[in-house]
């Protein structure tokens, strides 16, 4: 679906349409579950977040003045449910802390004998990221993969610019040094 | 944009390298002492490649999408449903959804009327077959 396409469903949105809106659901929430996913680090965890996304969306869709895409609006609003969510588990809930990491199955296309090695190093680089705290990893899917700015990431995760600049550079020293225990060059291919 | 500028003692690696995430990222730059310690120092250059691949790597999963299961999209769709009236009516004049999705209230209207189509259709039985015996 082209940007204009896009657009207009969101115009059509804004004024009414749930035929519109749902199409926009159709069109985006792989993409969303993906996102929340990463943040959360869990299936169930970001299915709830999805959701809860979703329903903001559409609660605020006359808001949505258009100054960025959809799905740049999207993925704000999503940081912001996941870190709700976050907080509410970390109040709730305690983790157990595993050192096996359920890794979520990212679909090869590619010449399958390269890809494999590419598969490695990417699940190598997902991993290291899932077992980072959801606070800093927060930050780096925000940044490094969504391309959000420090001051939108500051916003939706309700800290300070200079915390979301620190805790960016923590998460990439420990990621660096996962991907490098011996300078070695393992993410050439991801 | 304005940048901070770094300063570089030369040999003094661990003052640089704390730095580099930011250097990598276009946030900072450096001097012309940090340069020069850059220009000499295998381990920061090592690190900084580094820091490069993985902005990189991290920038590439950006089109790696987690496919979710089938029951995502009709989940959502429901969780829309039970928080309006209006998306109610949207769903119910679209007329093509099965009835878990227009809530429970349309499950237990379409149980009943399941059953009094059931029900109608073996009186009926019943009554044509005692016409049968009685005729």
């Amino acid at each position: 679906m082209d940007s204009k396409a896009i657009e207009d469903l969101v115009a059509a949105a804004k004024e009414g349409s749930h035929q519109a809106f749902e199409a926009l659901v159709r069109h985006t929430y792989a993409d969303i579950y993906t996102l929340a996913y990463r943040l959360v680090g869990d299936e169930e965890d970001a299915r709830d977040v999805v959701q809860e996304a979703y329903l903001r969306a559409h609660r605020g869709i006359k808001k949505f003045r258009g100054d960025a895409q959809f799905s740049t609006w999207m993925h704000r609003i999503t940081a912001n449910c996941a870190n709700t969510y976050l907080g509410r588990r970390n109040r709730h809930r305690h983790d157990p802390l595993a050192d096996d990491v359920d890794i979520p199955d990212l679909t090869p296309h590619l010449d399958p004998v390269h890809q494999a090695d590419i598969d490695v190093l990417r699940t190598q680089l997902v991993s290291a990221l899932m077992q980072l705290p959801p606070k800093l990893r927060s930050v780096v899917v925000l940044r490094d993969i969504y391309d959000l700015s420090h001051e939108a990431i500051a916003d939706q995760l309700d800290i300070t610019e200079s915390a979301a600049k620190v805790r960016l550079h923590r998460a990439r020293k420990r990621l660096r040094e996962r991907l490098y225990p011996l300078g070695e060059e393992r993410a050439d291919a991801v | 944009m304005p940048y901070k500028t770094l300063t570089a003692p030369a040999g003094d690696c661990h003052r640089f390298t704390a730095e580099l995430s930011e250097v990598v990222d276009g946030g900072q730059c450096l001097d012309q002492s940090a340069l020069e310690h850059f220009g000499s120092c295998l381990r920061c250059q090592a690190e900084l490649a580094q820091y490069k691949k993985l902005l990189r790597a991290l920038s590439n999963l950006r089109g790696q999408v987690i496919t979710p299961d089938d029951f995502l999209l009709t989940d959502i769709l429901k969780a829309l449903d039970r928080a309006g009236e209006g998306w109610r009516r949207h769903l119910t004049v679209l007329g093509e959804r099965p009835a878990f999705l227009r809530g429970p209230g349309a499950v237990a209207a379409t149980a009943g009327a399941a059953a009094a189509t059931a029900g109608a259709i073996v009186l009926a039985n019943r009554l044509s077959s005692r016409y049968r015996l009685t005729g």
